[in-house]
């Protein structure tokens, strides 16, 4: 009687075969799981090659952004990067642009976009996919600008000298019949060029000086104001004795001057019925705060 | 009649067959521990690297002063150790009034564990010491100025942190983890020419 109790062949080798498909599916998932790390890695490296190059561009003053694009690799951020690479290699792409805002005023802002690409590769060693990386931030037109200019070195007697009066000035007295002029000779002290209306605080400061040979007498005065552009003046006249005062300093402020260039004047004369005496300009600084101009109060 | 069992060699051969596979089980449960363990040791890296670099971002972009500057300002520049004085509670910062002092540096003195700390600094003295990256890590810090010559401002500085997963060999990745911050402080410059 046939009874052949045990294992054939043919269920032998459906076991191997189940096992083998077994084994392949666990070895799939360590493998996989091998792959899957080396991506994650890999995104977190561009990240931080990004994030870097994104943060160092926006050390930069709303100025020294040009509008463009820069590209480089990891090796621009430290040769660790390069110490570490397993054949996958990471190019960064910065994007700067400039844009204005919505609004009366159109304020300026500059867009910058950092861009990281990789290629992943398969377990073949294959490029199969150029993964991106992108990061965006934007730098504001700043709302307040520090403009500063003063005197290199003490001007030598004589070089930048006041005007002469012997009217004595009084408020809404006519251009013409007073005898401003510019502590430089007329020329500007300083001009700014903004891209919004701006409120500005100017504040000046001369140092004079006097022929001791010919001293002005203690109630002469010298009168000092600014103006912008060509306007009329702007805050209040300074009336300074020359003898006891031999600094004379201002502060005012100028509401809502218009986007473009302008010119900052400062001018001064000085009033005395003595000709022979000489009033000069020693040194100067002047310094323009100017804060961006809001609309509503 | 016939006696029902397995034969010597049946038996033979199923040993032998059982054998492959327990070896084949065994050894893919091995790898698979073993990527277990080196996951998790790479994972504890990139945390710590990252708790580091968000500490040193939290903290430095507020300091009032800074005690170990870069001297140049137009070459690539790099230390391996920052302090400088910064706010206590760096949630609550006043302009230009740090009341702390703190280094950041990696102690691989004689008899010390190697690890990237966080001091909070009396004169020479270490008040406390908070470990940011242990020292079986072997951690590199590095605080890099790349110069004028690459357009960098005075105030940005990049940090570079380097870790070393010994374990990660064993399956064939890369021992070496490394990441990068860069740092914009507020108030200073980070160059202070000579």
């Amino acid at each position: 009687m046939k009874n052949a109790k045990g294992l054939s062949l043919i269920e032998i080798l459906v076991v191997l075969i189940i096992t083998g498909l077994i084994a392949a599916c666990v070895s799939a998932a360590v493998i996989g799981g091998y792959y899957m790390l080396k991506q994650a890695e890999h995104k977190s490296r561009a990240m931080s090659i990004t994030h870097v190059k994104l943060q160092e561009y926006l050390s930069h003053s709303f100025d020294n952004l040009q509008p463009g694009q820069e590209s480089g690799n990891e090796s621009n951020i430290s040769n660790a990067f390069v110490e570490t690479q397993d054949n996958t290699y990471f190019n960064w792409t910065v994007f700067i642009d400039q844009d204005k805002t919505m609004g009366a005023n159109r304020v300026p802002y500059k867009n910058v976009t950092v861009e990281t690409k990789y290629s992943e590769v398969d377990p073949q060693g294959k490029a199969v996919n150029t993964r991106t990386i992108r990061l965006s931030n934007v730098v504001p037109y700043p709302l307040i600008h520090i403009l500063s200019r003063k005197s290199q070195a003490p001007f030598p007697d004589g070089k930048y000298e006041a005007p002469r009066t012997d009217l004595r000035y009084y408020p809404g007295m006519k251009e013409e019949e007073y005898n401003w002029a510019g502590i430089l000779d007329g020329a500007k002290v300083l001009d700014f060029n903004y891209a919004v209306p701006k409120d500005l605080i100017i504040m000046y400061n001369l140092a004079i000086s006097y022929d001791t040979d010919h001293p002005p007498d203690p109630d002469e005065t010298v009168m000092t104001r600014c103006r912008i552009d060509n306007g009329g003046t702007e805050g209040i006249i300074t009336r300074t004795p020359i003898r006891s005062q031999v600094f004379i300093n201002n502060i005012l402020q100028v509401g809502n001057v218009g986007a473009g260039p302008h010119t900052v004047h400062i001018e001064w004369c000085h009033e005395s019925d003595n000709a022979g005496v000489k009033v000069w300009l020693r040194a100067y600084d002047v310094t323009v705060v100017a804060v961006e101009y809001k609309d509503n109060p | 009649m016939r006696n029902r069992g397995m034969t010597l060699l049946e038996l033979l051969i199923a040993l032998a067959l059982a054998g492959v596979i327990f070896l084949g089980i065994f050894h893919v449960s091995t790898i698979a521990g073993k990527q277990i363990h080196v996951y998790i040791e790479r994972y504890n890296a990139y945390s710590q690297i990252g708790y580091a670099l968000d500490d040193m971002a939290l903290r430095m972009p507020s300091a009032s002063k800074i005690k170990t500057p870069f001297t140049q300002s137009g070459a690539l520049e790099t230390i391996h150790a920052m302090r400088f004085i910064g706010a206590s509670d760096p949630y609550h910062v006043v302009p230009y009034e740090g009341d702390t002092d703190y280094r950041y540096r990696v102690r691989n003195g004689a008899g010390e564990d190697g690890a990237l700390v966080l001091e909070v600094m009396d004169g020479s003295n270490i008040e406390k010491a908070e470990i940011l990256v242990e020292g079986k890590f072997r951690p590199r810090v590095s605080f890099i100025r790349h110069g004028e010559q690459h357009d960098a401002e005075p105030d940005f500085m990049t940090v570079v942190i380097e870790v070393f997963c010994d374990k990660s060999k064993a399956i064939g990745l890369p021992e070496k983890l490394v990441k990068a911050e860069g740092i914009r402080f507020w108030f200073v410059d980070v160059v202070q020419p000579q």
